[in-house]
């Protein structure tokens, strides 16, 4: 058991309700996993808790009375130390101050952690501010998720343009977990102690020693507060299913006497569900029963839910990235069976990832919720116009926005067209021409493209049907649940493309993959 | 492949449930690669849903994953009218719920021959 639990000698004797306090506060801190000091009006230090201390390899008397600013913690940068000493002079004026910063926890390693600081005056009885009390949350952990999600989504795009990234980006190893350390003796009264507890973020709970009856529960904005005795906590705070886990964990450390620690689900003040890190401490009578159980608990929720997000984009990005790779493997697999030769078939091939990429680019650059029409027939036809003369490649319609599987069909489509006339039709000479055209139905209801070649030499009808016809006729009319039709008129091809607008326009009240991703949060 | 395996598959009907037109071609060429016929071919949920309880076949090759649709239900009409099916997937077989975690498994991108030993296993064929 921690030094710290031993009563302070300090104190007076014979007040036995004021000793009992004192030890709550103690042991209640204790629970507290964070980062706590107590500083007089001109920042210098009162106190600060153990396991900081430890970290830093200092003891209280190294730096008591000394200028928080000198402490190992803050030699990070000058910046911080000045961010700091501003803040503490707030705070002496009697302002509550709060930032986020960067500390050295360990002495000696220039390695740092972010933490969440907030500086809370506490006035004396005359209204000047006597003390500070100094509190910090580690948020490195937070940090680096938002990072390692930012980074993911980045992942996402890039393997979704069909992009293979090295493996430089590798996942940055997240920092240990918070502190959880005993806190120093707090000597000064009760009421400081109740300051600390203002200024933490945490929950702070006590419990009967059987854990039937929760004492005390102060759930500051995460969940519900309960001031009186409370039997039903445990269906008041705790979902149905998690129950089982809760108990189960309450019942070891009940039976092993030592510390109560959980990841669970917890329903907040909104009646909605979140996630809390909870950690309770057992306080022990001389006959080393259990008296009493102090706990502090903090909203991990945020944390959760970006490993929900993350998990949710993984698993897309491998669904997504698994079926391109099938689909490459169906390029591949018609165009070396259809290949009068080796190096044909390399061409042709190349050109068709090519174009399959190109589409992708697209679709990364709108997020994969949809393309601009005139944008994807433009990439779609960039690299033969410049083959052919860019008046001779024609293109005229109105602006729509495509849901992903038709951007891509069409683009597969559009490059076959292209492939085909640039071989044996309109672009195949000097003087022919193609022109798209495409349009809505007066019904509002159909999609209506026509790709016409004019001006090249008489066509043949193909005696075999390769692959191209096949991603024209059959892929894309199957992509876009319409119609599709491949002539081989004489006077040049014919396409004509008739499909129902809903199955291709992007629709805007579906939601997105990042918007499922978000509603669904914590359920998922 | 030995004679006794191509008989195996010969002549089976395939129902093709793949909403990516060209995975879907792909699978289509191998299953006639390997003796089998395409009974139809459905790339969208409802279609899917439709031909699942309605079209004859012998077995049906169905992918989890239809434009964002989960195909779970089209596996529980499927298994109730006691119709064998593969599932195609880019996710592995844990993401399936636990009572489908017996039927077999094709992973995309697939080798020819696990697309026969999954059909072979869902169809009880040696």
């Amino acid at each position: 058991m921690p030094a710290n639990l031993v009563f302070d000698e300090a104190q007076p004797a014979g007040d036995e309700h004021q000793r009992h306090r004192q030890k709550i506060a103690r042991i209640t801190l204790d629970a507290i996993g964070q980062f706590v000091g107590l500083l007089d009006a001109d920042g210098l230090v009162v106190d600060i808790n153990q396991h900081t201390l430890d970290l830093a390899g200092v003891s209280l008397s190294d730096v008591e009375g000394k200028p928080f600013w000198a402490t190992p913690w803050w030699q990070v940068s000058e910046a911080v130390n000045a961010v700091l000493k501003d803040a503490l002079q707030r705070a002496a004026r009697g302002e509550c101050v709060r930032w986020q910063t960067e500390i050295q926890p360990c002495a000696g390693d220039s390695k740092t952690i972010s933490i969440d600081a907030s500086l809370t005056p506490i006035r004396g009885d005359d209204g000047n501010v006597v003390f500070i009390a100094m509190e910090g949350r580690d948020i490195t952990e937070e940090k680096a998720y938002e990072r390692e999600n930012a980074r993911l989504k980045d992942e996402l795009a890039a393997l979704k343009a069909g992009i293979n990234r090295d493996e430089t980006a590798a996942s940055p190893a997240l920092p240990e977990g918070a502190w959880h350390g005993a806190l120093a003796a707090l000597r000064e009264s009760e009421e400081r102690f109740r300051a600390f507890v203002t200024a933490s973020s945490d929950v702070v709970y006590s419990m009967s020693p059987d854990w039937l009856e929760m004492r005390h529960l102060d759930g500051k904005d995460f969940i519900p507060t309960t001031v009186e005795p409370s039997q039903t906590w445990l269906t008041q705070y705790i979902h149905p299913d998690d129950q089982p886990v809760v108990i189960a964990a309450i019942n070891k450390a009940i039976s092993t006497k030592s510390i109560f620690e959980l990841e669970h689900r917890v329903k907040r003040v909104d009646g909605t569900l979140g996630w809390t890190f909870s950690r309770a401490i057992p306080l022990l009578d001389a006959k080393g029963e259990l008296v009493e159980w102090f706990g502090a608990a903090s909203d991990v929720t945020l944390r959760k839910r970006h490993e929900q997000h993350q998990r949710m984009l993984l698993n897309e990005l491998n669904h997504r990235v698994k079926n391109t790779l099938a689909t490459v493997q169906s390029i591949a697999k018609h165009t070396l069976r259809n290949a009068a030769s080796l190096a044909e078939s390399r061409e042709v091939f190349d050109a068709r990832l090519i174009a399959l990429s190109k589409a992708h680019n697209v679709l990364t650059r709108e997020l994969w919720e949809g393309a601009a029409l005139r944008e994807i027939v433009r990439e779609a036809l960039a690299a033969h116009s410049s083959d052919a003369g860019e008046h001779r490649l024609r293109f005229e319609g109105p602006e729509i926005r495509l849901q992903p599987r038709a951007a891509l069909a069409l683009s597969m489509a559009l490059h076959e067209l292209a492939t085909n006339a640039i071989k044996y039709g309109a672009l195949s000479n000097e003087a022919g021409e193609v022109e798209i055209r495409w349009w809505i139905g007066e019904d509002l209801a159909y999609f209506h493209l026509l790709w016409t070649e004019m001006g090249g030499p008489p066509v043949a009808i193909p005696l075999r049907r390769g692959f191209g016809s096949r991603l024209i006729e059959q892929g894309l009319s199957q992509d876009l649940a319409g119609d599709v039709r491949l002539e081989f008129a004489p006077q040049g091809v014919v396409c004509t493309i008739t499909a129902p607008l809903d199955e291709l326009r992007v629709n805007l009240e579906e939601p997105s993959l990042l918007d499922v991703v978000h509603v669904s949060g914590l359920e998922a | 492949m030995s004679i006794s395996d191509g008989n195996a598959l010969m002549g089976q009907r395939v129902l093709i449930i793949e909403d990516e037109s060209m995975v879907a071609m792909l699978i289509e060429d191998t299953l006639e690669e390997m003796g089998c016929v395409v009974a139809g071919l459905a790339p969208r949920f409802d279609e899917a849903l439709r031909k699942a309880g309605t079209l004859v076949f012998d077995v049906a090759l169905l992918d989890v994953n239809l434009n964002g649709r989960s195909s779970f239900p089209i596996a529980d009409v499927l298994i109730g009218r006691g119709l064998p099916f593969v599932f195609a997937t880019g996710y592995n077989a844990g993401s399936l719920p636990e009572y489908l975690r017996l039927m077999p498994v094709l992973q995309k991108p697939f080798h020819q021959q696990d697309l026969e030993r999954a059909l072979r296993t869902a169809l009880g064929v040696a």
